[in-house]
């Protein structure tokens, strides 16, 4: 008998999409108009108002410098979101371009990819990105090559074998028969194919990058203290929770936690929307 | 021998599916069928794929997706055919011959699913009293599907279908891909069920076959029962069908004329 | 002037040789029919002469030369499923265009609309996108053309038409054409020499 699909549980991915795509797309813009319009005077140290509390004023209260700890919030993020696309979308280049590669381009190719992709597994991923960030010399650039380079292989893995299962597609043995190339068959036939899981890779990749910033900075592998980066926000935090000053570390930490799973519910239900096969929506 | 078994009136069969977003648009399948299989009959519908036969089937059986609409009334020997009426009398009294050996459960041996639905006390019993009518040697029961041949395979299918107390059969294009000795050997099978007494439905795209062991033959095309032509009538040049549709269909056949409209071949 | 198979062996792998020692030519200009049951072997030999699958051992020479590994392929294969062998992504002006700039005269007489250019595949039946695929077989530089049971999934009449106005270009362009079915009827029309793949075999 034929497979009867029920279009329910992706009409009510539809509508999840709708949903997060709204959470994202507001908390993005939260993070952009307040960094255009926020006032820099705020970023400036006043060792009148350090250490205050949480208040109508100061809505993520000040630091031990006596800066406006929300606008550093809101620095840090929209920081963050410029490195987690610059990032994502160099990894997910990565990850097409190798993964199409190996799956078009003939066994040997496949073994040295495959390898390529093996190797990076193994190698553990923080101390990875961290020599990469050092390798480059730390700041954004070391930053974004770091993890877009430790980033690529499972969607690297993904594209592979989708573009695997359709490789002898009937149209593509068409193409060849044609005279058409291997470059012409991965750019018109392949990619818009693969388009979908590479848009569902790129959004799913975003949250993980920005963890990862947060961490490296965290660890000291990335900017300089004045940098409103959220990794030294909490690592600047930490040390006074214990003496009762959790909002340093606690409203930056909610902040980036909502961006981050905002981005990753939106990634997961889009990925249902595509294929709702992958998942039980 | 002029009971109707089955009345099929009004029937369409709409689907609703996604275009963007969030939109919907509705394709037609069915549009207004009426049809009717009598006693002892074997009705042919034939048409080309995306001309609703295979659809029809599944609607009888209850079985179309889900986004599907269904309006109309299909009627099983005068009464309606609702779902808990379906749900007594599928595999009972209906029964249903797919189009593929692939139906068959691959991890059970064959006999056991000939058994399946039969009364307990006598299962086995009547299990070899099929398999011999169906000229299946009694050994092959303990074998499983991967074990016997494609022929052996459609044995086992019309034995799994066929009960005593069946009225009506739905064979879905049951002889795709097969050489002309299995083709044959299919049709002889449901003429002698219609010669029981079953109403026999055979949803078929191929002419020759739908003809040779059909009493009438429903054309279809686009949705719609286009005309019901008696099979004696596709003979020859096709002058005694009432439908230039079915006189098209019958002299574009390649052991015909070979013709598209009045344009003859070469 | 052939497309000239000689000494064909092929089997799957794991799997019994579905030919061994296979020969036949196909003149310019001649139609040859290949029969033989479903399981046969027939589309795997329709695959060979078109060079999607690569021979064990043997050889299969186009007007004296042998198949080309890259570029254009002067044997084109159509495909028994349409839908198949388009990427359902692009337009059908895209799908034409993949292979050349088909003139007018060549849609006309597939009878393709011009309408239709603009539509994507799912808008299409299987018989007006089989049409398309022709089209784009019958490129400039193709010598023979591979119809792999390219009509077995339509009516009769879809059937017919098609079969009419191919036939017709074929004989006009001196094509020569193998036409693969298990339909013996359709094989008796078009073929002046039908070769059965069983024979093949030993």
């Amino acid at each position: 008998m034929s497979t009867a699909t029920d279009h329910r549980p992706r009409l009510r991915a539809r509508r999840d999409v709708v949903v997060s795509l709204s959470t994202v797309v507001l908390l993005v813009t939260c993070v952009v108009a307040g960094h255009l319009f926020l006032d820099d005077t705020a970023l400036r140290p006043n060792s009148a108002l350090r250490l205050l509390p949480p208040s109508i004023g100061h809505p993520f209260g000040t630091d031990h410098l006596g800066r406006d700890l929300f606008t550093r919030v809101v620095k840090g993020l929209a920081l963050s979101l410029g490195i987690g696309v610059l990032t994502a979308a160099i990894s997910t280049v990565i990850s097409a371009v190798l993964g199409i590669c190996a799956a078009l381009l003939g066994r040997r190719v496949d073994g040295v990819i495959s390898w390529l992709i093996d190797l990076s597994i193994g190698i553990p991923h923080l101390i990875f990105m961290i020599l990469l960030a050092f390798t480059v010399g730390g700041g954004i650039p070391g930053i974004v090559l770091g993890i877009a380079f430790t980033h690529w292989m499972s969607l690297a893995l993904l594209v592979r074998a989708d573009v695997k299962q359709i490789r002898d597609a009937e149209f593509i043995l068409v193409a060849r028969g044609l005279g058409r190339s291997s470059l012409f068959i991965a750019c018109r036939h392949v990619l818009p194919l693969v388009l979908p899981q590479l848009l569902v890779g790129f959004v799913l990749m975003f949250p993980h990058v920005i963890l990862h910033e947060a961490a490296l900075t965290f660890l000291g592998f990335g900017f300089s203290p004045q940098t409103p980066a959220i990794g030294i926000l909490l690592s600047e935090g930490m040390p006074h929770i214990s003496s009762g000053m959790w909002w340093l570390a606690v409203l930056p930490g909610l902040a980036l936690l909502l961006l981050v799973l905002g981005f990753a519910r939106l990634g997961d239900r889009v990925r249902t929307v595509l294929d709702p096969a992958t998942s039980n929506g | 021998m002029n009971t109707p078994i089955l009345t099929v009136s009004e029937l369409d069969v709409s689907f609703t599916q996604y275009a963007s977003g969030l939109r919907t648009r509705t394709l037609t399948g069915i549009a207004g069928l009426n049809i009717e299989v009598r006693e002892g009959e074997i009705l042919a519908v034939i048409g080309a794929s995306g001309s609703g036969k295979t659809l029809l089937a599944q609607a009888i059986l209850g079985i179309l997706p889900r986004n599907a609409d269904v309006t109309g009334e299909i009627r099983f020997r005068g009464e309606r055919l609702t779902a808990a009426r379906r749900r007594r009398t599928l595999g009972r009294e209906i029964s249903y011959i797919p189009q593929s050996v692939t139906n068959l459960d691959p991890l059970m041996p064959v006999g056991e699913q000939v058994r399946i639905g039969l009364d307990p006390k006598t299962a086995h019993q009547e299990q070899s009293r099929l398999f011999a009518r169906y000229g299946l040697a009694s050994e092959a029961a303990r074998l499983y599907p991967f074990e016997l041949s494609g022929g052996m395979l459609r044995r086992v299918l019309f034995a799994t279908s066929v009960r005593d107390t069946v009225r009506l059969i739905i064979a879905d294009e049951p002889t795709p891909g097969l050489h002309a000795e299995a083709v044959e050997e299919v049709l002889r099978h449901l003429r002698e069920l219609a010669a029981d007494g079953v109403a026999v439905l055979l949803i078929t795209h191929d002419i020759v076959s739908a003809v040779s062991v059909a009493e009438r033959v429903a054309v279809m095309n686009g949705g719609r029962l286009i005309t019901v032509e008696p099979a004696a009538a596709f003979t020859g040049d096709g002058d005694g069908l009432g439908h230039p549709f079915a006189r098209d269909l019958w002299r574009a056949l390649p052991q015909n004329r070979f013709s598209i409209g009045g344009v003859e071949w070469h | 002037m052939a497309l000239t198979v000689s000494g064909l062996s092929y089997g799957y792998a794991g799997g019994k040789l579905l030919y061994r020692d296979a020969s036949f030519r196909v003149e310019a200009g001649a139609v040859v029919g290949i029969t033989g049951p479903s399981g046969s072997g027939k589309s795997t030999l329709g695959a060979l002469l078109a060079g999607d699958l690569r021979a064990r051992s043997g050889e299969i020479t186009i007007d004296g030369a042998p198949l080309p590994r890259r570029g254009f392929r002067p044997v084109q294969l159509i495909h028994q499923h349409p839908e198949r062998a388009v990427n359902n992504k692009w337009r059908m002006r895209s799908v034409l265009r993949e292979s050349h700039e088909v003139p007018q005269e060549t849609l006309d007489l597939l009878g393709i609309r011009s309408e239709w250019l603009d539509r994507w595949p799912a808008e299409l039946s299987g018989g007006e996108l089989q049409r398309f695929c022709i089209a784009r077989a019958l490129h400039p530089a193709t010598r023979y053309l591979v119809a792999d049971e390219m009509t077995a999934m339509f009516d009769a009449i879809t059937q017919a038409q098609i079969w009419h106005a191919l036939s017709g270009i074929v004989r006009e362009r001196g094509l020569g054409m193998v036409v693969i079915s298990h339909e013996p009827a359709l094989l008796d029309r078009l073929c002046d020499e039908q070769i059965a793949v069983e024979s093949f075999r030993d």
